[in-house]
């Protein structure tokens, strides 16, 4: 099969290929030298599949790449044509786009997951649709903490005004969304993130 | 023309002395540590001690008499209270008695400064860790200059986790390189391994690692903590370094004294063809000269105080800190 590199990331690399002659994208968890073979081994096999069976659940639920094959460090899916919402500048559009993410955050924490990196550059926008891209720091949880967190890095990646778009699309999916944005409160309120500054960077 | 510097935000006192970036003196004392780890009054009285007897053999070995002073910095956080505010009194006196500026200096800016100023970088992603902080920082100019947390703990600093378990696992001097030392021998045990992001927890790391020493050897819970630690760090850094598209890294503080990690950071390096540097173990313990080094920067920089600015601030975070130098 042949791939090309379209994206290096800190832990895995995308690259474009075809699978079964449609437009693919395959993940790829790469050998970190600097951890011990046994630590390596063990994140990349296990972040590869709790990533697969994270996409699999939420597969119908949300908006998302569709799962085509899995192996022990890759993950094979459907390309997704689109803009992360990350370099997008349309104000407008970007609203409606981070509302709906909104949403889709809401529907995952309801089945008890959370993305674990919930930014604007892990939202593709398709066309009229946010696509959530990028499972692989999100695990199966119960947990305030962990979606509160999830409310927290956007937060922390987004405007005021944007994110009470984000919240607004939030509160209209989540079954009850009062705990985690309590739990938000709570986590702010801890000292460590009172005076985070909130400079823009890439990405 | 020199700067004094002082530094007194935990269990070592430093005083150093800086002369154009140039350190003519670097004096540490610490606060023995015993198996109570440390108790912030008792440092205090330490300090209070042997803060005058510092001073004096600091400004003798850098061969500077009065008129050579031009001015005092300290450090006004982050760091214990109680021992914050020897070296704030001891800062005053000196700017009284000689008459010379004052500059209330942020620790974490201190270790970061030297380490860049060691190694000639620019513009570095720093992973600054010690037994208070765990942080991966670098330089932002939006909303005004200033080093930006990129990611850090959500609970406890990895130096703190080190000590901790050497506490528990009966270690000692119960410090980090004691646990390095029993994590040379060791093998990999499955422990808990939490990034989140840019972020990462220690605690449930250093409960597990605890529960482990029933039925494992010290030395394959020591390592298997260790790699594990140094690992979340690295990864964290490494996303940082996706992200800024920084092309240095260095590290800085207490806990970049170990080997392992800076072998390890040198691989995540390596790997994307980034410089790495950090300073000498001198300057990775807490010491004067790094205080004193941007006491100097300040100065030069036009930054000016009253003596009423000039207080403590146990929590003064580094991304509140205005940078007004290059």
């Amino acid at each position: 099969m042949e791939m090309m590199m379209i994206a290096e990331g800190a832990e895995a690399n995308v690259y474009r290929c075809t699978f079964m002659n449609m437009p693919a994208i395959a993940k790829r968890r790469i050998r970190k030298q600097y951890r011990i073979e046994s630590l390596d081994t063990y994140l990349r096999t296990h972040r590869t599949k709790i990533e697969a069976k994270i996409m699999m659940a939420l597969a119908g639920k949300i908006n998302l790449p569709r799962v085509l094959a899995v192996s022990s460090d890759t993950i094979y899916m459907d390309f997704i044509e689109g803009k992360r919402l990350s370099i997008m500048t349309d104000e407008k559009a970007i609203g409606r786009h981070v509302e709906e993410s909104g949403h889709w955050l809401a529907v995952m924490h309801d089945n008890d997951i959370t993305h674990g990196d919930f930014t604007p550059a892990n939202i593709m926008a398709n066309g009229n649709s946010a696509y959530v891209i990028d499972f692989g720091l999100s695990y199966f949880t119960g947990s305030i903490e962990d979606k509160a967190i999830d409310l927290l890095l956007m937060k922390r990646s987004i405007s005021k005004e944007l994110f009470s778009i984000f919240i607004h699309g939030y509160d209209s999916a989540a079954k009850d969304s009062k705990p985690a944005k309590k739990k938000l409160a709570e986590i702010e309120l801890r000292g460590r993130y009172q005076l985070r500054s909130l400079a823009t960077v890439k990405g | 023309m020199a700067v004094i510097g002082i530094e007194s935000s935990a269990h070592t006192l430093g005083i150093g002395v800086i002369e154009g970036g140039k350190v003519l003196a670097n004096e540490m004392l610490m606060y023995p540590i015993t198996d109570k780890g440390i108790i912030p009054m008792k440092v205090a009285d330490f300090h209070t001690e042997n803060v005058r007897k510092a001073v004096s053999s600091a400004v003798k070995k850098a061969g500077i008499s009065a008129q050579d002073i031009e001015a005092i910095g300290y450090t006004k956080g982050p760091g214990l209270g109680p021992c914050l505010g020897v070296g704030n009194l001891i800062a005053k006196s000196l700017s009284m008695k000689y008459k010379v500026p004052l500059l209330p200096v942020n620790h974490a800016v201190a270790h970061l400064e030297i380490a860049k100023h060691i190694n000639g970088f620019r513009d570095p992603l720093a992973l600054y860790v010690s037994g208070g902080n765990s942080q991966v920082i670098g330089m932002e100019e939006e909303p005004f200059r200033h080093y930006h947390i990129y990611g850090e703990t959500f609970d406890i600093g990895v130096g703190n986790m080190f000590d901790n378990f050497a506490r528990k696992a009966k270690l000692v001097p119960s410090w980090g390189s004691t646990v390095a030392k029993a994590a040379e021998s060791g093998r990999y045990i499955q422990m808990p391994y939490t990034v989140k992001g840019m972020d990462f927890t220690f605690t449930g790391l250093l409960t597990n690692a605890v529960a482990q020493l029933k039925g494992h050897s010290v030395n394959d819970v020591a390592f298997s903590m260790q790699e594990t630690a140094f690992s979340m760090l690295c990864e964290a850094t490494e996303r940082a370094l996706m992200l800024t598209e920084k092309r240095e890294i260095i590290v800085c503080g207490g806990v970049a004294q170990s080997k392992r990690l800076k072998e390890m950071l040198l691989s995540v390096c390596n790997a994307h063809g980034t410089k790495f540097g950090f300073a000498p173990n001198e300057y990775n313990a807490d010491n004067g000269a790094m205080i004193a080094l941007v006491a100097e920067k300040m100065l030069r920089s036009g930054q000016h105080y009253s003596m009423m600015d000039c207080g403590v601030n146990q929590r003064y975070r580094i991304d509140s800190v205005k940078i007004t130098w290059k």
